[in-house]
């Protein structure tokens, strides 16, 4: 697994990409859906209140939504997303028995000598 | 909802314009988290597994969320209306401590093997002949059950908005391959987790309401247990053996329904555990499904509880004459209490639920076949890219087969029955064979097909004996929970006899699969907080069930 930190240059460069963090979709969504739901919940007639057991439900759950929106926000804010970036497959990512079987393209992985005789089975990889 | 199109359900939705602004915006979502995360898919790991690289909450999320589909929501108030609170059976003593199973005990030989797939685990563990029959069984039921969801889905569409069958099959499939083709799993993933909350919002208030329509949670049980009898709200009584209570007897609940069923639906089911395959590091995986376990100790709140309710707010239910079908429950309760604005947001919970669903079918599927299938057995040898390549032809064919079956689905209803009745045969020994094949060293190469082959078989011989009046069961439930003590037990024996004439694979081959051997990265050997400890977090959710049992006697 390839860590932003291992890749210099590339971490803060892109801001686009520090937005598509799953909480900034969340967030943004529920503020949306917060917002029209309160608006829908300011103007509702006493028919959509004797509806739901005599509560503006509206109006509880817009500003819910709107909190739980806020808070997604609040999150992404104090603690930014790592970069999401596809990476390159190698030997690595497979399970030991499957290695140098079918991983026959190493070459095309800039920065690797191409392909090497298999690892002695037994060795457990370091943590990485 | 399956049944609805049968009976010819006249329910629909009054949605105002502002509803159907919400559902507009929630789908504009979807699709803008596809477009977001096409630059992130590089390899065929981006696409399949998310490059392992999301965290705990997110998977966590994932993977309880691609569970609250169809069957869930819809046929668990269902359930809960025709059998009442002993359906919590299905979460408190099944799901839960399945999933705490999983993340504690099974989670470093997934993760930590690095194996792709869960029919990648057969394969190395036992032989191609295991792992063909779980990858094939696997990928033909994937792609039938998302028909079947995407059938589901359509139906909702159509009575709800009023769209033809054919285009609301079309228009759903065409959406979930987009954002499927796009993102692949994290962009699955992501939209399991903005599901969620929505569904969460949708359903939350739908349940208090419906709580005070019958007069509180005391009342509601008084007068259900005057109408139905204790067992009907008390999950624990009448389950002695002949005793009343419809969902069976204890030995079945807790060794069938317990540790048979549900440790293999939650256990091997690809579509569950790919999501933790996902997470980041090693104990990222290992808290997957536990984190997941929570929201799930409440799902019984926002679906039987309403199923029941319903019995009292919705006179005639289920019966004939009446228009609803118990599984009308939920959408008949919205369209009756939410005003406008949170039917909306309802609603739109529950179409997102169901193409989750179908989303979480398309992307085990594709990874599956091409892993699996193509790789392994069609052209084995070619580059990264190339699988890439495959695995989006894979997503398109899927969700063609899908739209196939969902269309015979609408000539013939009862066959979504059917399907999944016969893929439910295949859980059982499934988990049988890993289980095992996890904990006993000496089980050989050929134990795991055999396991399998002979478990299925017995399931399939009980399911026949029952259907032709051979053995007597209380219910359905009762057979499929016995039905898989008697598969299990049926594929251990076999599993063993199997091993007996066979040499034992070496330390290297089993390296990393089998217990005493496991893989386990940094994040999982150091020291972490308990809030990060798969154990503690694991046993906190197992007492949170049992304080939940607790609670529904009170009432």
């Amino acid at each position: 697994m390839t860590s932003p930190e291992e890749r210099p240059g590339e971490q803060g460069t892109d801001l686009l990409a520090k937005l598509f963090d799953i909480r900034s979709f969340t967030g943004a969504l529920f503020l949306i859906f917060g917002v029209i739901v309160t608006i829908v919940g300011l103007t509702a007639g006493d028919a959509d209140i004797r509806k739901s057991a005599g509560l503006n439900l509206a109006l509880i759950i817009g500003p819910i939504m709107l909190a739980l929106g806020a808070l997604f926000i609040v999150w992404l804010l104090l603690r930014p997303p790592e970069l999401l970036h596809g990476h390159e497959v190698t030997e690595e990512d497979l399970p030991e028995q499957l290695r140098h079987q079918g991983l026959e393209a190493i070459p095309e992985h800039p920065g690797e000598p191409g392909p090497e005789p298999p690892p002695p089975p037994r060795r457990r990889p370091t943590g990485h | 909802m399956f049944l609805a199109a049968e009976s010819g359900s006249a329910l629909s939705l009054d949605l105002s314009p502002v509803d159907l602004v919400l559902m507009i915006i929630y789908f504009s979502f979807v699709l803008g988290i596809g477009f977001a995360l096409k630059r992130a898919v590089k390899s065929s790991l981006d696409f399949f597994l998310s490059g392992r690289s999301l965290p705990a909450w997110v998977t966590g999320i994932g993977f309880i969320s691609a569970n609250i589909g169809a069957v869930e929501l819809l046929g668990q108030s269902a359930s809960g209306a025709q059998y009442g609170a002993a359906m919590v059976h299905y979460f408190w003593i099944g799901a839960i401590p399945a999933m705490v199973f999983l993340g504690i005990v099974m989670m470093p030989f997934y993760y930590g093997s690095k194996v792709r797939s869960v029919p990648e685990y057969l394969r190395l563990r036992f032989d191609p002949k295991a792992h063909l029959i779980n990858a094939i069984t696997f990928v033909v039921g994937s792609m039938l059950i998302a028909g079947v969801n995407l059938y589901a889905l359509s139906i909702v569409l159509e009575a709800l908005l009023g769209i033809p069958l054919i285009l609301a099959i079309v228009l759903a499939a065409v959406f979930v391959l987009s954002y499927i083709l796009l993102g692949g799993l994290t962009s699955a993933i992501y939209n399991e987790v903005m599901q969620f909350f929505v569904v969460l919002i949708g359903m939350v208030p739908l349940t208090i309401i419906a709580i005070k329509e019958t007069g509180g949670l005391g009342q509601l049980f008084d007068r259900l247990s005057a109408d139905r009898g204790a067992s009907f709200v008390e999950p624990w009584t009448g389950t002695g053996i002949g005793g009343s209570n419809p969902v069976g007897d204890w030995i079945g609940i807790i060794l069938g329904l317990a540790f048979c069923l549900s440790f293999g639906y939650w256990t091997t089911n690809f579509a569950e555990v790919q999501r933790a395959m996902a997470a980041k590091d090693g104990n990222s995986a290992r808290l997957t499904p536990i984190i997941g376990a929570y929201p799930k100790a409440f799902v019984p709140l926002i679906t039987i509880l309403p199923g029941m309710a319903a019995l009292v707010l919705l006179p005639g239910i289920g019966t004939a004459g009446s228009g609803l079908e118990y599984n009308d429950a939920i959408p008949a309760l919205m369209d009756k209490y939410l005003p406008p604005g949170v039917l909306g947001v309802a609603v739109t919970g529950l179409l997102a639920a169901f193409m989750a669903g179908m989303a979480a079918n398309v992307s085990s599927f594709n990874a599956v076949f091409t892993y699996d299938l193509w790789q392994d057995y069609i052209r084995p040898g070619r580059s990264d890219q190339y699988y890439l390549r495959v695995g989006r032809w894979a997503t398109v064919g899927g969700v063609a087969v899908a739209v196939a079956t969902a269309l015979i689905a609408s000539g013939f209803s009862n066959i979504s029955n059917y399907l999944q009745t016969l893929f439910s045969f295949f859980n059982v020994p499934l988990f049988c064979a890993f289980i095992i094949g996890m904990f006993w060293r000496r089980a050989t190469r050929s134990a795991g097909f055999w396991g399998i082959l002979v478990g299925t078989v017995t399931a399939i011989t009980v399911y026949a004996l029952y259907k032709f009046d051979v053995l007597a069961f209380r219910s359905d439930l009762q057979e499929t929970m016995w039905g898989s003590i008697a598969a299990f037990a049926a594929g251990a024996l076999a599993m063993v006899l199997a091993s007996l004439r066979e040499p034992r694979k070496t330390d290297a081959e089993l390296h990393g699969l089998v217990y005493g051997m496991e893989i386990r990265d940094a994040s999982d050997v150091a020291v972490r907080p308990w809030y990060r400890s798969p154990v503690v977090l694991g046993l906190g959710v197992l007492v949170l069930n049992a304080g939940l049992y607790v609670a529904v006697y009170a009432f």
